[in-house]
């Protein structure tokens, strides 16, 4: 092939690609169009399914069509086994190739059909393996299309290496369809061939190219960054397999080039010798002698005769066509045999014998050979004669001067390169084929086995250990493909999970079975006989989370004969808390049998938690130590939930200050606050996994649900009502997992006496009896040994609030009952100032500002202000239309009356 | 509720035996509003009295008020704890003298 019909090759090649980017940009619209409005497409391609087929149809019928166009306008080689010079040569076995690779395994089919029936009706010596090629190159690209692209449209790097195979395929068939003629089939092959198959591959590859670059797709891969197995496995093998390839075609391509030229180079050498021992046998004689036939008409076609004389010389020889004579000239000369003897059969030149590029053997680079040919040395070079590069072995003859001459000539042997390379050729060209296919092949095969089978099964494992890690121990892998291997390691990894997930039920149930236990010492030392007195009755009740916690009621009888409860939670879960909670409550049992002070109590608990405590745990507790016979209560807040206490028959908050957490801050002294029961009152304490159970919405249960809850039940007794409460929880969180331990402890103080009605004394509601009320006061406190100070003081409250009561209960005229009653029993004084007046609530009113100078003075609150400085409580409540005082005091020893005095 | 008054040239002493309270501060007030507006040295003397109500502070401080608009000395003594209590505790120590 000439330069000028390469390009008109590559311009061929260039007509499948437009084809084919055409197409495929085509069904891109209608994709586009069938997403935008699918109503707009004809009624066949408004399925998926009609528009692949559509798709698939259709670009095979083009393509192939384009196939049989391409035919007709391929490149005109020689075709040296007719002797045609009209041989065209196109690319149209390559548009299966690209169907399959661009479009699908349907289009390739069709497209081979359509390429293959035509193929059939074409003459020439390429029809059958041509043909076969197409079938066999349309096959290739629809399974790979099917089951190693799975259907996608290739890479162009595979798209290169498929058009090289095909081609591969069909100039192979090409040599194997012509053995009869196999070397004619090699010239006509060589013209063509490489440019074929590097068109063929390039055109693919660039059709797929120009699609991915304008999808922008990654086109080259980084090895460097693209560190997958999959991708180095590819670059090293394609390396291995184009090494491989260079490698095998140059050796064979050497070896095989350089027997042939040293076989040929032996052969003439053995010519030549043979015509040198003739024209010595023919020199000895000294009449024109006739050269044997042999050396003019061998077979083999190397042939030379000489004269040495001036004489002309006859030969006579035969020839295909029969004996002939041929003349030879001159002196010193070798006469070249007729050009119709040469060309088929004989070479023959003498010294003014030209070569192709007008040369003269004695501008060649040939030496004289020294000696007598025996020991003289044959020599070789390529020049071009008669149009073509033939091999030239030489030797120089010196006429032994016997012989009454000097002079000097050549004895030349020649033959065609073609003759002598042209089995080396074929070879190379076999070889090389067959190396591309086998190359393919195994790239191919390998890639497959790498990305298919351990590829995709790695993904599948590492898909499977991720969720494996992530928890899911019920995920079983799955691999694929019929590898013992894959099946091996698939199977123990799933025994292996398997234990793991055994090994992990037992460790949960071990653990499960430890916290357990954990879980029921801590509960069973927590009281679970619970007091019902006559003063007082109170229940407990703890709903443990699954993980032990820290929450914990006690309730301790002192030894003067009061109660402790506390309510406590200690900070954070499990087992360190559980231990933590022990420490503390323990703690109180062993302080509350000494001490009887709640604030030292408390405050000694907590330096004793502070030691020790370098894990920083600390405890909310609500700890109270009540009187059952008067209804007296201290108590302290140590960060803990706010109770609930109920009065008047309502559940409300107890509002109470907030101390520091125990454990928290050691040295804090804790003061006590404290307040008076009333028969009927009732203690709610709780721990904040009350009100932070949390539902399924994360919504938390809160203090108003409870405080509702509470009010609306019609409990009988203190167990009835905290069941309530912790099922109307269990109904809120609705199946939610309980995060913390849900406390409650309440206790019911119903007090033991009535008020003593001796000390009771009904007035009419009069300024004017504010004195008998203070008299009648004085007169009962004096009665109970108490001294003249404690008695003024208790008279200025009476006289404060009776007055009140005198001058704002009731409408004038209209004055009705006042009642006080007063009780001191258990060194506890009680007074009750009930009215049933207008409500009336003094303790609301403000203090007065006891700094202000005289002058700033303002009237009102001084009263309640004494009142309630003297009073350890003042509570008012307005209950049966009656406004109830309650006040409080405690009796100390000092206030009785000294009797050593 | 028993008052006494001694009028030793400008200085006066008024002596209370019983409570002051609701029922009986009314009488004192009387007593005092006779006096303070013109009594150039008053002393209370509460040796006998039991305790003070917020009505009997509140007749007090008018008659303190009542002297101090004329520069009138006006002292208690003889106080017992209790009524120094209800002074200490409204504040009233703080303008009312008690010796």
């Amino acid at each position: 092939m000439t330069v000028k019909e390469v390009f008109q090759f590559i311009g061929i090649s260039l007509i499948p690609i437009a084809v084919t980017i055409l197409l495929y940009y085509g069904f891109e619209h209608i994709e586009k169009r069938g997403k935008k409005d699918i109503n707009k497409l004809p009624k066949f391609l408004r399925t998926e399914k009609g528009r692949y087929w559509f798709r698939q149809i259709f670009t095979g019928l083009i393509l192939g069509g384009f196939s049989i166009g391409l035919y007709f306008i391929g490149v005109e080689v020689k075709d040296y086994i007719t002797g045609s010079s009209d041989l065209k040569i196109g690319i149209s076995t390559f548009f299966p190739v690209l169907a399959g690779f661009i479009f699908g395994w349907p289009s390739a089919v069709t497209t081979t059909v359509i390429a293959t029936i035509f193929r059939m009706c074409t003459p020439s010596f390429l029809r059958w393996p041509t043909v076969i090629a197409c079938i066999l190159g349309g096959g290739f690209s629809a399974a790979a299309s099917h089951w190693f692209l799975d259907d996608k449209r290739s890479h162009w790097f595979n798209a290169f290496l498929g058009g090289l195979f095909v081609e591969a395929l069909n100039l192979l068939f090409l040599f194997l369809f012509n053995l009869s003629s196999i070397s004619d089939a090699f010239k006509t092959i060589r013209q063509f061939d490489i440019v074929c198959l590097l068109c063929n591959a390039c055109c693919a590859a660039i059709t797929c190219l120009i699609i991915q670059i304008q999808k922008k797709e990654k086109v080259i891969v980084n090895i460097k960054k693209d560190k997958t197995i999959g991708t180095r496995v590819q670059a090293w093998l394609l390396v291995i397999c184009f090494l491989s390839l260079g490698l095998s075609t140059t050796s064979a391509y050497i070896v095989s080039f350089s027997d042939a030229h040293d076989n040929s180079v032996s052969m003439l050498n053995h010519n030549t010798y043979d015509i040198h021992n003739d024209f010595l046998l023919m020199r000895s004689q000294t009449s024109p002698t006739k050269c044997t036939e042999r050396h003019i008409v061998s077979e083999s076609g190397y042939c030379l005769v000489l004269t040495a004389d001036d004489k002309d010389t006859t030969l006579e020889g035969t020839t295909e066509s029969g004996t002939e004579k041929f003349t030879f000239h001159g002196k010193n000369k070798i006469v070249g045999i007729p050009k119709n003897v040469t060309e088929k059969y004989n070479r023959q030149m003498h010294d003014s014998f030209k070569f192709d590029d007008g040369k003269t053997i004695d501008q060649m680079p040939l030496s004289y050979a020294t000696d007598d040919f025996k020991t003289s040395t044959f020599n070789f070079f390529y020049e071009n004669v008669w149009g073509e590069s033939c091999l030239i072995a030489y030797t120089k003859e010196r006429l032994p001067s016997s012989l009454g001459s000097d002079a000097n000539f050549y004895c030349l042997t020649i033959i065609p390169s073609d003759e002598i390379y042209i089995s080396a050729g074929i070879s190379f060209r076999v070889d090389l084929y067959v190396l591309i296919l086998v190359f393919i092949i195994l790239f191919a095969l390998i890639d497959i086995l790498i990305s298919k089978s351990i590829l995709k099964n790695i993904q599948i494992m590492d898909t499977s250990l991720e969720k494996i890690m992530e928890g899911d121990l019920n995920e079983e892998i799955k691999l694929v493909g019929t590898y013992k291997e894959f099946h091996t390691l698939s199977d123990n990894m799933n025994l292996t999970v398997g234990a793991l997930k055994n090994y992990a039920a037992e460790v949960e149930h071990r653990m499960e079975a430890e916290l357990k236990v954990a879980r029921d010492i801590q509960v069973g030392l927590l009281p679970t006989y619970f007091p019902v007195e006559k003063e007082y009755n109170l229940y407990a009740l703890m709903n443990t989370a699954k993980e032990v916690g820290g929450d914990f009621y006690d309730y301790i009888k002192m030894n003067n004969g009061r109660i402790l409860i506390l309510n406590a939670d200690v900070s954070g879960k499990g087992v360190p808390a559980a231990m933590f909670m022990v420490r503390a409550k323990t703690l109180f049992k062993s302080l509350s049998s000494t001490l009887t002070d709640l604030g030292e109590i408390v405050s000694k608990a907590n330096d004793e938690l502070c030691q020790e405590n370098d894990s920083g745990m600390f405890v909310t507790a609500w700890l109270g130590i009540f009187n059952p016979e008067t209804g007296e209560l201290d108590y302290i807040n140590a960060g803990h939930t706010v109770p609930l206490i109920k009065r008047e028959g309502k559940f409300q908050v107890f509002p109470n200050k907030h101390r520091i957490a125990l454990a928290a801050l050691p040295g804090t002294k804790y003061e006590v606050e404290s307040t008076y029961l009333e028969p009927g009152d009732e203690l709610l304490l709780y721990t904040d996994g009350v009100t932070e159970a949390n539902n399924e919405k994360g919504k938390m249960f809160g203090i108003d649900k409870l405080i509702n809850t509470a009010n609306k039940s019609n409990y009988f007794n203190a167990k009835q009502l905290l069941t309530e409460i912790s099922d109307k929880i269990a109904k809120f969180t609705n199946g939610v997992e309980q995060f913390d331990d849900i406390t409650m402890l309440l206790l019911r103080y119903t007090g033991n006496k009535e008020l003593n009605p001796e000390n009771t004394l009904t007035l009419i509601a009069k300024p004017i009896s504010t004195s008998v009320a203070v008299n009648y006061v004085e007169s009962v406190l004096a009665s109970r040994e108490l001294n003249q100070k404690f008695i003024a003081r208790i008279s200025i409250v009476i006289d404060e609030l009776f007055a009140n009561v005198a001058y704002y209960a009731y409408p004038k005229g209209k004055e009705k009952d006042v009642t006080v009653t007063v009780d001191t029993r258990d060194d506890l004084l009680k007074i009750r100032l009930i009215d049933s007046g207008i409500p009336f609530d003094p303790t609301a009113k403000e203090n007065p500002d006891v700094t202000a100078t005289i002058d700033e003075r303002k009237r009102g609150g001084l009263g309640i202000f004494i009142v309630k400085n003297t009073m350890d409580e003042v509570r008012y409540e307005y209950k049966n239309f009656q406004n109830i005082l309650y006040l409080n005091k405690k009796i100390n020893p000092e206030d009785k009356i000294n009797k050593n005095e | 509720m028993k008052i006494n008054k001694k009028v030793n040239g400008e200085k006066t002493t008024i002596a209370l035996e019983g409570r002051l309270d609701t029922g009986t501060s009314p009488e004192l007030e009387v007593v005092l509003n006779a006096i303070t507006p013109t009594s150039k040295d008053l002393t209370l003397d509460f040796a006998k009295l039991e305790y003070v109500s917020s009505a009997g502070l509140r007749v007090l401080l008018t008659a303190q008020k009542n002297m101090n608009a004329h520069n009138g000395k006006m002292a208690i003594v003889n106080a017992n704890d209790v009524v120094r209590e209800v002074f200490d505790v409204t504040g009233f120590a703080s303008f009312i003298k008690i010796n």
